[in-house]
């Protein structure tokens, strides 16, 4: 057969192969340079994404706690999942109970950045007939890992003295301990001391929305282009937040959607006109809280773990520094501070005896007052631990409003728990309108589409 | 036999008219598209040069009101903190493993699916292929349990080859080689057969070398889907020792606090470079490729 080279072809010029050849030595060189340029140790600071901390792990002032010798010799392998934020106390922990129980290995799963991609990872394992043995687990997904994941009930008992209580209700489901709060945080307002001051407002008023509003006034009378930015990612978190400052948040008492009550109602105009005063992040972090570093926000919503990291933050940042002022979301007015509560619980999910043994000791190790205490230095959770919170005496005088937060504790409310195969959607369906609404969408009529979407997902 | 070729017509831009080619051609016209072009490449590359310039400067710069275009100092220690902190160079050939390994098998499976389909006569070709064409509507999220059931049953779960195996044949794939093959002149085939060609051989060399474009595309494709591929790592690769590229990258993020930016720029640029080096070299071959399936460029 004779071939017919008729295709047309373009040649390849030169420049291509050189191209190509740039490229890899450039690949090449960026290679090199970042695996040998310096060494291992560097000095360059990590001001904005902590880490906790190498921390003293003890499980030895709990009665009760470790594991018997018989589940100590049985047990060959524990299973933890958790995230990101919680991976480096989670590290200290496997490193004790490895220790402290020789042939044990603690199979850490740490590469969720969501407490969603927790639920994810463990329920793929449990189909696959893996079983995780403890979890951390977002107080909005406690439900779940109750009803879907096996979650098993925890004597407070195991607790230390030293635990504040008043936070164990966020772990609870149907009555009974589930889970024991590990990382709690709120909803709070971060403001610019210095534009406050120009402008005139005492932020004290901040307290109810009316207040922040006033404020807006102010602020943009002195200049500020951006008064407020509350971060829509946070939009469900702060609608429940105020909705629950005049009695019954967006769950009602019944377990069903309350997006139409009169409470709702005023949350979501006052998230509306904030939305009409000037643009709003989307992600709290990335966008909210670096806007408000930038000084090109006067006031951020955030979560209270975030304040530690923004004053580390700023701190080094000379003379573009500020001081930042820290208070409680405002609730609606004539209100009650009612903060819902963000964060996370830990979870026994192995039913097996000396499996659940072995997780119990886990969970008492993770809570073990330095370890609970090298995590707050590193993102300012509220302190969960009276014993802790001794530890963090230098932290505290540095940051005064924090402390006063942890008396927060009996009033926090944990959040909704939707029912339904779809339950767990409603946050996201009604972060989704929240953008619509400080784009300019009627709120009345954006509560009336949410309240028959979640009533349609927890059906 | 000696490696034949085929002629296809020219497939962009091929029929403009000498006529509309002389006439009323405005001066304006080169200008106002060099322009649009400038506009076009400045919005696409300016974030990639932001990043290089944050990767490039200090940590604390890299969130400076000031916000210069050039780094106030030079310095590497964000390569060298990324590259060590995460693990990156681990993270890296992981990455470049598995996506390799995805895109060898796909390439097999894509070839031989796509020459069946195409230059193959069997019962039942139009109803497999219909399968094929209702595996591309599929989600993968939907199939990501069911497929980490199996792989875990398998014994490969937190395993390189757990994170290869499920992407091994790619219905994408399978059409482009098919939808490309499609166009090689039916004679060809015939010459071939009169040559004393089997199956296999004409695949291998009469069609194969026919659909390099189409080969580049698919290789393309699959490496840069799969070096960034998020879902299924989250779910397989539990151990830092399996963590692929985009895994690495995440553990930057914490949900309190700012990632350093700094960092996470140098991470970013450091695993976006072998996906850069692929698609460029790439390009040419794969711009004719999805032209020459029918596929949208």
């Amino acid at each position: 057969m004779t071939p017919t080279p008729s295709r047309s072809r373009t040649p390849l010029p030169l420049v291509r192969g050189a191209r190509s050849l740039a490229l890899v030595a450039a690949l090449l060189g960026v290679l090199t340079a970042a695996a040998c340029g310096g060494g291992k140790s560097s000095n360059t600071p990590n001001v904005t994404a902590p880490t906790a901390r190498d921390a003293q792990v003890t499980v030895d002032d709990v009665n009760g706690a470790k594991a018997s010798p018989e589940c100590a010799a049985k047990v060959k392998t524990l299973r933890i999942v958790t995230y990101g934020n919680v991976s480096a106390s989670a590290r200290n922990a496997k490193a004790y109970l490895e220790k402290a129980h020789p042939g044990l290995t603690v199979d850490l799963s740490s590469t969720a950045t969501s407490y969603a991609e927790v639920v994810s990872q463990i329920s793929a394992d449990k189909a696959a007939g893996r079983q995780t043995d403890v979890a951390v687990a977002g107080y909005e997904f406690l439900t779940t890992f109750v009803n879907d994941l096996g979650a098993q009930e925890l004597s407070p008992k195991l607790l230390r003295a030293s635990y504040d209580q008043r936070f164990l209700p966020l772990g609870q489901y149907n009555g009974k301990q589930y889970g024991i709060p590990q990382q709690v945080s709120l909803p709070v307002l971060m403001y610019n001391e210095n534009l406050f001051k120009k402008a005139g407002i005492d932020p004290a008023t901040l307290q109810t929305t009316d207040g922040v509003l006033a404020a807006i006034d102010k602020l943009k009378a002195a200049g500020v282009q951006r008064p407020v930015d509350l971060p829509t990612e946070f939009g469900y978190w702060f609608l429940d937040s105020m909705a629950h400052s005049l009695g019954t948040g967006l769950q009602g008492s019944d377990g069903k959607p309350a997006y139409n009550t009169p409470a709702a109602q005023q949350a979501m105009a006052f998230l509306a006109a904030v939305g009409k005063s000037g643009a709003q992040s989307q992600n709290a972090t990335t966008q909210g809280a670096l806007t408000f570093g930038l000084q090109r926000s006067a006031t951020v919503g955030a979560t209270v773990a975030a304040v530690g990291a923004a004053r580390n933050l700023l701190a080094n940042r000379g003379s573009q520094s500020f001081p930042v002022g820290v208070v409680p979301f405002p609730t609606l007015p004539g209100g009650k501070l009612t903060p819902v509560a963000g964060g996370n619980s830990l979870v026994v999910l192995s039913a097996d005896r000396c499996q659940k043994e072995m997780a119990t000791e886990a969970v008492v190790a993770l809570l073990s007052p330095d370890v609970l205490a090298a995590g707050i230095q590193a993102t300012s959770y509220l302190s969960i631990d009276k014993r802790a919170t001794e530890l963090l005496s230098d932290f505290y005088a540095k940051n005064p409003d924090l402390k006063a937060l942890n008396d927060l504790a009996p009033q926090l409310v944990a959040p909704p728990a939707w029912s339904g195969t779809r339950g767990s959607e409603i946050p996201q369906v009604t972060e989704d309108e929240v953008v619509s609404v400080v784009g300019g969408k009627d709120p009345q009529a954006a509560l009336t589409e949410l309240q028959t979407k979640a009533t349609d997902l927890t059906k | 036999m000696s490696t034949p070729t085929v002629v296809r017509p020219e497939v962009a831009g091929a029929d403009v008219s000498p006529g509309r080619r002389a006439g009323r051609r405005s001066p304006l016209g080169p200008v106002v598209r060099w322009v649009l072009l400038i506009i076009a490449i400045v919005v696409a590359l300016l974030p990639f040069l932001w990043m290089l310039r944050t990767a490039l400067g200090p940590s604390q710069t890299a969130i400076d009101q000031s916000a210069a275009l050039l780094p106030s100092s030079i310095t590497f220690d964000n390569f060298n903190n990324a590259w060590y902190g995460v693990d990156l160079g681990r993270a890296l050939v992981n990455g470049v493993l598995v996506s390799g390994s995805v895109l060898i098998l796909q390439l097999f499976t894509s070839v031989t699916a796509g020459y069946a389909f195409a230059c193959l006569r069997f019962r039942g070709r139009n109803v497999l292929f219909v399968l094929v064409l209702i595996g591309m509507l599929i989600p993968p999220q939907t199939v990501a349990v069911p497929n980490y059931v199996t792989i875990s049953g398998l014994g490969l779960a937190d395993t390189r080859f757990g994170l290869v195996l499920p992407f091994a044949a790619n219905a994408i794939g399978i059409f482009l080689m098919r939808q490309y093959m499609s166009t090689v002149p039916t004679t060809l085939l015939e010459s071939a057969r009169m040559d004393g060609l089997g199956t296999w051989r004409t695949l291998w060399r009469v069609v194969l070398p026919q659909c390099t474009p189409a080969v580049a595309a698919v290789a393309t494709f699959s490496f840069l889907v799969n070096f960034n591929e998020y879902l299924w790592p989250l779910l397989v690769a539990r151990s830092p020792v399996n963590y692929t590229p985009p895994l690495a990258l995440a553990t930057f993020t914490t949900s309190a606090g700012l990632p350093d930016f700094a960092q996470l720029s140098a991470a970013a640029l450091i695993i976006s470079l072998p996906s850069l080096v692929v698609f460029l070299v790439a390009q040419r071959k794969l711009t004719a490729g999805l032209a020459g399936s029918g596929a949208a460029v």
